[in-house]
């Protein structure tokens, strides 16, 4: 990661900016949306690629001690996923998710329950929690 | 099939709150198949994605079709790029 950071900064302008943008492994909740609004059916847990998250602070706490980048920035937001069908959302966490979430059997349980209510433009979401941080080149 | 990844663009909204991408030249990292590229590829003046993934660049290059946006096949660690030559650089969930 410090490499890659390493790489951007030589490929940025004088000042130029890098952006880091990423989801971050805080557990969120799986909700049931519909027209008007949403129900949550619990928590997921999205730790099991924390490892990823520290390392990739770490990378950027190193460039910033090493004073090639600058600090302009740092906030949080709100990212959706929306699947329409849980052989959607099944089929997508298989081949995308993997090693990154557990949903437990009891979430997925009442997710289902709340999803056969076939409110108008039910959709199945995940809501995670982004990191952007914003960094000027120096040097 | 894939989910719909932030239909309220949410992402693209905080970071053009942020920073300015129009007329930029911009290297994104780990494109994907360019949704978040699709989404301001409009605004930045030239737009460069890499990602590892042959097959994710191809979708990406079927969605955005404009003449200053490409798309190659590269990693964060070795850009195959000269010095100082983009404003911008987006890690897209690639750190």
């Amino acid at each position: 990661m410090v490499h890659a950071l390493k790489e951007a900064w030589r490929v940025l302008v004088p000042h130029g900016i890098m952006i880091d943008v990423r989801p971050l492994c805080v557990d969120v909740p799986l909700e049931i949306a519909f027209k008007g609004g949403s129900e949550s059916a619990g928590i997921v847990d999205l730790s099991p690629d924390i490892a990823r998250d520290i390392a990739a602070d770490q990378a950027i706490d190193s460039v910033i001690v090493e004073r090639i980048y600058e600090e302009a920035m740092v906030e949080y937001f709100d990212f959706a996923y929306y699947w329409k069908t849980f052989k959607d959302m099944e089929e997508d966490l298989e081949a995308n998710w993997k090693d990154e979430i557990v949903i437990p059997e009891e979430v997925w349980r009442r997710a289902h329950t709340l999803f056969k209510k076939r409110r108008v433009q039910t959709k199945i979401r995940i809501g995670v929690r982004m990191k952007l941080g914003i960094y000027e080149k120096q040097g | 099939m894939k989910a719909l990844r932030d239909p309220e663009g949410a992402e693209l909204s905080h970071i053009n709150n942020t920073c300015d991408l129009s007329g930029k030249t911009v290297l994104e990292i780990g494109c994907g198949e360019g949704k978040l590229t699709y989404q301001y590829s409009g605004m930045a003046g030239r737009v460069i994605g890499i990602d590892p993934e042959l097959s994710d660049l191809n979708v990406a290059k079927h969605q955005i079709n404009s003449l200053d946006s490409f798309f190659i096949q590269a990693i964060g660690e070795r850009l195959p790029f000269p010095s100082k030559v983009f404003d911008i650089v987006i890690f897209s969930s690639s750190l």
